[in-house]
Order: structure tokens, then C-alpha cells, then sequence
């Protein structure tokens, strides 16, 4: 068994593993930007550096392989004061400023910055969009060139809607951005590290104010993960994909934008009993009723309809859509309460 | 699906036909993109240029309804050449004759005739599948959504069988589910024909599918004695087949849980006139739908963002819902809604807990005795499985390991009924309803990208409705020359049953002579002009094909025009 030393502790690997791959499966923290670990590493960073034993050079963990009997440290002093500098550096070009209505508030860089001491500047630079629909933005005063937004459209999305349409070192750096190739999933989104890729938000919410709720995802038959994110007003204000799922941190655009139905104004709030005749043509006319009421009479009729012509004189409709719960108790009613097998579902449609 | 959805990402051959992964399941559909970028070689069968044609290494554009053609013409090219996989063909089917019988008449020459497709390309996705280490068939709605579809999926078996290609990783037949339980659904028995967990209850059927009468009898004894009834012996009816009992007077009482039929199944001026002639109406749903207009009491239900509750997904797949946010105003969990019902039957409740999440918890227990496939099924399990496999796969037995993720693939040992029968299945007419001279164009309905089902959800999203904010007609520039339609023009489609408006959009995706409408938006409902007509065994409507024209709204032409940048190029799916 192959096994290397990060920080004095023993870790197993496996060859073709990179050291930061090493060190996440043991449970060891190495801080990182440019590197998702559904991508190829990207290695621009360097962030996630590491002093290796009987190299000089720190190297980047992200894109550095493992080996039999390596020796790694990375939080040395070196380490550390290497990374701060990093930071630094990254800080000088970077808009701090969470004040933007779309901002996600959450960069990895603002959060570094503050793990490992360096200012951050009071500046709120005025926004230089990159991309700019009616869904998304890109903010090049908050990107830091690391690419993860291009790799994503490239190798996870397959739709190539964002290259770099100059080098990442140029002053006039900015991006391509293929609308018509864009399908809106914002899975590039999801992955940007430093918060220049925002959303633009129907309800505002502040990141500090919001509570995160794994659930299955309400559409199609796939079953991705999602966080929904539930402001202080107690509304959902956002749909994020759940990183390490079946989906693989993937959501599509109605995963992704299609939850405001939930607490649409529309939604029905109360029993409502119809107080008109039906007929083609004919709008229908309502009274609110108690739960109560409207249960009642429904069993009442339900009686009277059973007595009168038989439980085959029923039919029940349940649907796709509903928990394995809802579909169970709805099929066990007809089949127990009413005695008939009259029972199916909308999803042949 | 027989396997997973990472069996999927790592066969050597997939075979997608009648599905649009892309639109419909978009999460599938970038992972099979991904695999065909990797290597797997990706054989598409669809009309339509779909959104991952361009990732496909044969893409075979066939006639509408000529599917079955399509398949028996690669069995043949495969059989021709000795491809087929004699020893799993020995081991776990039979009547390979009777299904050569039928087979030989589809050469490659005489399936390129009905299907247009060229021999070429068949002969090639024949030989890519059978010889493939390992390859999975995958469709959609295109498939099911037809008069021929249980003969189809046949086929569709047929072909995996004689190749081997099933029982094994990356491998299988794998239809793709529209919605998050679907899947659920059936393995729940909302459905006539069986009890929970696939449990067949009436001894002719069974004896007629080959099985044993007592295995009737002793599956319907078990549900009596568990629920404390005596139970009907007849199979109930289907969908379609309540809607016109209504009309006829036979069936009285109808509850729609979550479903709007008016709006989804088809020839909805007759589901209208059928509805309206029930006694009494419920519809249980988040929203005033197109059916709800026509009840005589609506229940306020949660939507699954409200409560503790399980899906199971395409690949089988329990998973959880969880309560994100309170019930909104008075609305109640579906099963809630039930068990006080029951209660005001009279019936003892004994599933109502302390609280919504023991509701829950105690009805899945129910469910789990009762249902062989979820025996192994319960919340801890799930909740446990928080990583890349959350939720567990059926079947799962009572007695798995605590850290079971269930089952992966099915037959890995063969199948439960020991040998299976190769039921080889004729082409027959392409259509349920041909064009005619005065309904000239074939009308496919589907699903886009954007939407969904009846747009009861996605129409109440701002994004989604900014990105498409209306129904919308595919057709292709010569049909749009023929009937003398540009992009953007307001149109109507109309079949013998009725009409439907849209915005026409000129592609080059599709064949001339037919036209594509999404069945999402509340202001088209497309469903007043497709056709009813059934397959005779599953009872599914050929909702994928019908007879229509399309005729040009003229008028104010700055309201009957949307500017084009207005509608976001969307895709529209075959599935």
C-alpha cells in the first residue's frame, strides 16, 4: 500500500492521485481557487502550494502528483507566508466589496484574506461586466483569471459559451460569451470561486442571513440534489446545486430558476367548494370552505356515489410529482376506502 | 431504467432513441455528451437534429413511426452477420426462431425504404451496438407516447437481448422518466393493473403473461390481510379510459391528485365535455389548473419544498424532500389530506404521527413490508447516504448492510422468469392518424428545455418565463414557405378535434411536412388538437403524432409579431 506523510500524519494514496487529492480524502484543509476537483487541475493559482521535502520549489498540490513515501507540509511557515503573498497579490486587483445586490457574498478569496490576515481594502469599484443578459453577470473587477467558469461551459456543460477571448496576463482581458450556446443552467456560476459570476437575484438576501436546505429537486426524473436557500422573511431565494451528488454540482435552468412557483401568488391557500353548474364555457364561481367543510362534504358525496352506483363508479388520478407517501396513501384510499382498482397516474402524458 | 445513470457515463455504445436527454433531462444529457467526448460512441435515432445531435457519431433521422422498422432492420444486419450473442441468447431467452421469422423480412434495403434512413447508417449503428463490450439503449417519450409503444419497447428488448447487452455495467434498457417519481408511481401501483411493488392480483392476467394463477391469489391475500379489506379481483381502468367512462355516465366521482388532465392528455374539448359530467370532482393541487376550473371542490396542497417525503428517480433511486420552507397558507401534505379522509370514513388512522416527518416515516414503513423492492428502504439508510450516492437504489433487501447503497443494475443473475420470450413485432402503419389532403402536416409534441408538464410550475418562474415566454411552432423553412409563415408570425394548428395558437419559429432541425409544439403554455394547450387514439395494451394516447394544418393568424402585425430578440433560441425536445 502506497502512503505518503502530509503535515507528520501517515495518509493511503493511490497512484495518479494528486497531493491535494491526498490530503482532502485524510481530511487535511488546503486552501484553493483555480481547482475543482471535476476539472482538470488548473494550477494558476497557487494557492493550494505546498512545501515538498527535498524540493526547494513550493508546488502547487492541486496539479502535483503523489508518490510512495513523500514527505508534504502545508501550512509551514514558508507555506503560509507564500500564500499571503499570493492573496496579496490577487487582493491588489480585486473589488472587495460585497455591496452589490447580485453578489453571492460568498468568495473563497474574501475568506482567505481574513484566515490569513490581509486587509481588505474599504473600495466598492463600479462594475466592469464581462457578461451581462437577463439572467447573469460576470464582473471582471471580481475575476481573478482563473478559468474554472471556461473549463465548466467546456468540460462539464459541454456548451463552450465562455472563452477567454485574450490572454489571462493582458490589461484589456475579458471573455467571449456565446449567448446562443448559453442554455442559463449558471452551473458556471456555481463554480466560481471569487464571486464575479453572479445571478441576477429576484429577491435580494444577504449571504449571512440565509439558511441552506438539502431536498431532491422538483422537475424531471434525474433526482439531482439542490440546496435551497431560505432568506430571514422565510422565502427561497436561490437553488444551488449540492457539489458532491449524483448530479456532480450540475443543475439545468429549471433546477436552477424554476422554485418561485412555491411561494407564487397564485398558489391555492384554501379548500374552495364550486358554487356554480359546470359546462363548457362556463366560468367557474367558488366559495372559500374550512377544511372541515370541504372534507366533509367530499366524503358525503364520495357515500352517496358509492351506496348509489358502486366502487367502479370512481376513478383516482395521482401524479408523478408527488412523494412515494402521497402516491401510496392516494392508491391505498381507492383500493381500501372505496374498494375499487380504478387508480392510475398522469405521467403517461 | 434497468441500470444506472452512471452506466450511462461508462458504456462503450449508447443507443438513444425517441428522447431528448438534453431538454428533458438535462443533468443526463450533459453527461452523455461528456461520454461521447470521452470516446463512448453515441447512436442518436430522432426526426429532429436534438440538442446533443452534434455530439452523436451516427445520428439517424427517422420517419416518423417507423421505429420498429428501424430496430428489426439492425437485428436483421446483426443476425445476418452471426453478431448476435449466441451463449446469453441459449442461456436466458427463447423463440429466436419466431423472432428471425419476423426480423428477416427487414433487411437494411427494405428498413432504409420505410424509415428513410440510409442502409449505410443502420448497417453501421447495428454493428457498433452488437459488437460493443457493452452498450445501453436509452429513450423517452418519443417511444411511449405512441399507439405501437409497448411493441416498440419490445423491440427495443428484443435487441438487447440478442446482443447480450443487458445485466451487466454499461448496459440495459434504460427509459428516461419525465418527473421526480414517476418511477414511484408505478413501483406505488397507481396504476390498475398491480398492487404495490409490481404485485399482479388477477389470476387470468397473470396466467396470461405466463405466470401462476395462486401467485395472483397469494399476492392479493397478502395486501387483504395487511390492510384489513377484502379486495376486488378485476383489474381497474387506465387514465383515458376513466375520462371516456365519465362521459359515458359509468364513472361518477374522479380525484385528481396533482395531475390536470384537461390540460395534458390529449383531445381536450372531449375531456372537457367528459369531466364536466362527473357528479362530483376533487382536484388536490398547488395551483387553479385547467382542470381544477372544472371541480366541485379544490384541496389546497403542499408542494414537496413543504414536507418530509421520498422520490425515486430514473435509476431507481430513493431520495429524499425535505420541508425548506412552512406549508404555504392552509395547504397539507398530500398524504395528510388522505389520512384524514380516512378518518372521517370512519377508519382507524394509525400512520398520523407526532409530527409531519414521523407521517411520513411511518407510511414508508408501511410501504417497505408491503413492497418486496423497498424492504430495505428507510429514512436513516437514505439520510446516511449524504454523498455522491445519496438515496438508496431498489431493490434493497430488509437485511442489506448499514452501508448499502442498494442495486446498481437488474438481471444481473438473469431474469425472474427464467427464459424470456424474443416477441418479434411487425412495422405497421407509421401513423394512428396519416396526413390527408386537408391535414397535410404531422403535429409532435414536446417537452423544451425551459418548461414543464402543463407549465403550472415553470410558468411562474420570471427567468424562465423571460426565456420562453410562450408557445412556440417548429417547422422547417420549406413547410414555412408552403403555408407561407415567417419567424415570428402568430399561427394557428388545427386538427379535426380543434386548434391551438403560437409563434411560428423556422429551424432547420426537422423535416419538412411536420410541425413541433411544446405542450407547456396555458395560452397555446396544444392538447385541443392531438388525438386519443390508444395503444391497445399500456393504454398510452399517441400523443407524439396527429394530422393537422397550420394556418397563419393575420392581424395587427406589431401584436402577431414578437421581435425575435425577445424569444430566446430554446430547446425545444423530442421525448
Amino acid at each position: 500500500m502506497a502512503e505518503m506523510t502530509i503535515n507528520g500524519k501517515k495518509c493511503h494514496m493511490e497512484n495518479g492521485q494528486t497531493i491535494l487529492q491526498v490530503a482532502r480524502a485524510a481530511g487535511i484543509e488546503i486552501p484553493t481557487l483555480c481547482s475543482d476537483p471535476r476539472l482538470k487541475p488548473g494550477g494558476s493559482c497557487r494557492m493550494c502550494v505546498v512545501q515538498i521535502e527535498g524540493r526547494d520549489n513550493l508546488m502547487p498540490s492541486c496539479a502535483f502528483k503523489a508518490a510512495d513515501g513523500m514527505v508534504v507540509e502545508t501550512h509551514s511557515t514558508k507555506v503560509l507566508e507564500n500564500r499571503k503573498s499570493t492573496i496579496e497579490k490577487l487582493m491588489d486587483k480585486y473589488n472587495p466589496s460585497t455591496a452589490s445586490p447580485d453578489s453571492k457574498g460568498d468568495s473563497r478569496l474574501l475568506g482567505y484574506a481574513n484566515e490569513y490576515n490581509v486587509p481588505i481594502p474599504q473600495i466598492d469599484l463600479p462594475e466592469k461586466l464581462a457578461i451581462d443578459n437577463e439572467t447573469f453577470k460576470l464582473d471582471l473587477n471580481k475575476c481573478i483569471r482563473c478559468g474554472i467558469c471556461v473549463k465548466v461551459t467546456q468540460d462539464l456543460q459541454h456548451c463552450n459559451a465562455i472563452t477567454f477571448a485574450a490572454p489571462a496576463s493582458s490589461p484589456d482581458f475579458t471573455f467571449n460569451f456565446d449567448d446562443d450556446a448559453c442554455v442559463r443552467c449558471g452551473n458556471c456560476i456555481s463554480a466560481c470561486p471569487v464571486d464575479a459570476l453572479m445571478t441576477k437575484k429576484e429577491t435580494p438576501y444577504k449571504a449571512e442571513e440565509i439558511t441552506k436546505v438539502q431536498a431532491t429537486c422538483q422537475y424531471c426524473g434525474v433526482g439531482c440534489q439542490v440546496n435551497y436557500s431560505v432568506n430571514k422573511e422565510g422565502t427561497i431565494v436561490q437553488a444551488e446545486p449540492v457539489m458532491d451528488a449524483l448530479n456532480n454540482g450540475l443543475l439545468c435552468v429549471k433546477g436552477r430558476f424554476g422554485y418561485n412557483y412555491v411561494q407564487s401568488e397564485e398558489r391555492l391557500t384554501t379548500p374552495l367548494i364550486r358554487t356554480n353548474g359546470k359546462g363548457v364555457g362556463i366560468e367557474p364561481e367558488w366559495r372559500e370552505a374550512s377544511w372541515d367543510e370541504a372534507l366533509d362534504l367530499i366524503k358525503n358525496k364520495m357515500v352517496d356515489i358509492k351506496d348509489k352506483y358502486g366502487p367502479d363508479a370512481f376513478g383516482f388520478l395521482g401524479s408523478g410529482k408527488q412523494t412515494l407517501e402521497a402516491q401510496y396513501m392516494h392508491q391505498k384510499f381507492a383500493r381500501t376506502i372505496i374498494g375499487t382498482h380504478n387508480v392510475d397516474v398522469s405521467s403517461r402524458l | 431504467m434497468s441500470n444506472s445513470i452512471e452506466d450511462l457515463e461508462t458504456a462503450d455504445v449508447i443507443f438513444q432513441i425517441g428522447g431528448n436527454a438534453h431538454a428533458a433531462h438535462p443533468i443526463i444529457g450533459t453527461f452523455l455528451e461528456g461520454a461521447a467526448k470521452k470516446g463512448t460512441k453515441y447512436i442518436m435515432a430522432d426526426p429532429r437534429k436534438v440538442g446533443s445531435a452534434k455530439f452523436a457519431d451516427i445520428h439517424m433521422q427517422q420517419n416518423l413511426g417507423t421505429d420498429i422498422a428501424l430496430v428489426n432492420g439492425m437485428m436483421n444486419h446483426i443476425i445476418t452477420n452471426g453478431w448476435q450473442n449466441k451463449e446469453f441468447l441459449e442461456k436466458h431467452t427463447k423463440d429466436f426462431d419466431a423472432l428471425w421469422d419476423v426480423v428477416k423480412e427487414y433487411t437494411p434495403e427494405r428498413a432504409s425504404e420505410i424509415t428513410g434512413v440510409s442502409a449505410e447508417k443502420i448497417k453501421e449503428a447495428a454493428e457498433l451496438y452488437a459488437k460493443a463490450p457493452a452498450a445501453a439503449i436509452t429513450w423517452g417519450m418519443g417511444i411511449a407516447q405512441r399507439a405501437n409503444a409497448v411493441r416498440t419497447v419490445w423491440t427495443l428488448a428484443n435487441l438487447a437481448l440478442l446482443c447480450g447487452q443487458i445485466g451487466r455495467p454499461g448496459t440495459g434498457l434504460n427509459p428516461l422518466r419525465g418527473q421526480n417519481n414517476v418511477q414511484g408511481s408505478g413501483d406505488m401501483a397507481l396504476n390498475p393493473g398491480w398492487l404495490p411493488g409490481y404485485q399482479m392480483f388477477n389470476e387470468d392476467y397473470v396466467e396470461g403473461l405466463g405466470g401462476k394463477r395462486e401467485t395472483a391469489t397469494a399476492n392479493r391475500e397478502k395486501f387483504e390481510k395487511a390492510w384489513g379489506v377484502s379486495l376486488p379481483s378485476a383489474r381497474g381502468i387506465t387514465q383515458m379510459e376513466m375520462s371516456t367512462a365519465a362521459g359515458e355516465g359509468k364513472v361518477k366521482c374522479m380525484y385528481l391528485s396533482g395531475s390536470d388532465p384537461i390540460a395534458m392528455a390529449p383531445n381536450l374539448n372531449k375531456s372537457i365535455v367528459d369531466y364536466c359530467n362527473l357528479e362530483l370532482l376533487v382536484v388536490q393541487d398547488l395551483f387553479m389548473t385547467e382542470s381544477a376550473k372544472l371541480a366541485d371542490v379544490i384541496l389546497p396542497a403542499s408542494s414537496n419544498l413543504e414536507m418530509w417525503g421520498t422520490v425515486t428517480n430514473t435509476e431507481r433511486r430513493v431520495q429524499l424532500v425535505r420541508p425548506v420552507i412552512d406549508p404555504v397558507g392552509d395547504s397539507r401534505p398530500d398524504y395528510d389530506i388522505t389520512l384524514d379522509l380516512i378518518r372521517r370514513f370512519g377508519e382507524e388512522d394509525y400512520l398520523t404521527g407526532e409530527n409531519n416527518k414521523e407521517t411520513a416515516m411511518n407510511i414508508m414503513k408501511e410501504i417497505s413490508l408491503l413492497t418486496p423492492q423497498y424492504a430495505g428502504v428507510t429514512y436513516d439508510r437514505i439520510e446516511r447516504m449524504d454523498t455522491r450516492s445519496q438515496g438508496v437504489r431498489w431493490p434493497i433487501p430488509k437485511d442489506a448492510p448499514e452501508d448499502s447503497i442498494g442495486t446498481r443494475y437488474l438481471y444481473s443473475t438473469g431474469f425472474a422468469a427464467g427464459k424470456v420470450a424474443l416477441k418479434g413485432q411487425h412495422h405497421t402503419t407509421a401513423q394512428a392518424e396519416p396526413p390527408t389532403e386537408e391535414y397535410p402536416v404531422t403535429l409532435v409534441t414536446i417537452r423544451d428545455l425551459y418548461h414543464y408538464d402543463n407549465g403550472s410550475m415553470t410558468t411562474r418562474s420570471n427567468t424562465l418565463m423571460k426565456l420562453m415566454p410562450h408557445g412556440i411552432f417548429e417547422i422547417n423553412e420549406e413547410t414555412a414557405k408552403l403555408y407561407g409563415l415567417s419567424d415570428g408570425d402568430k399561427a394557428k394548428v388545427v386538427s379535426i378535434r380543434g386548434e391551438a395558437k403560437a409563434i411560428i419559429r423556422i429551424t432547420d432541425r426537422i423535416p419538412t411536412g411536420q410541425v413541433y409544439s411544446d405542450f407547456h403554455h396555458a395560452d397555446t394547450l396544444i392538447n385541443a388538437v392531438t388525438q386519443d387514439a390508444l395503444d391497445p395494451l399500456a393504454k398510452e394516447p399517441e400523443l407524439k403524432a396527429c394530422a393537422v394544418k397550420i394556418v397563419k393568424i393575420d392581424g395587427d402585425s406589431s401584436s402577431a409579431k414578437l421581435a425575435k430578440d425577445e424569444v430566446k433560441e430554446v430547446e425545444l425536445a423530442t421525448v
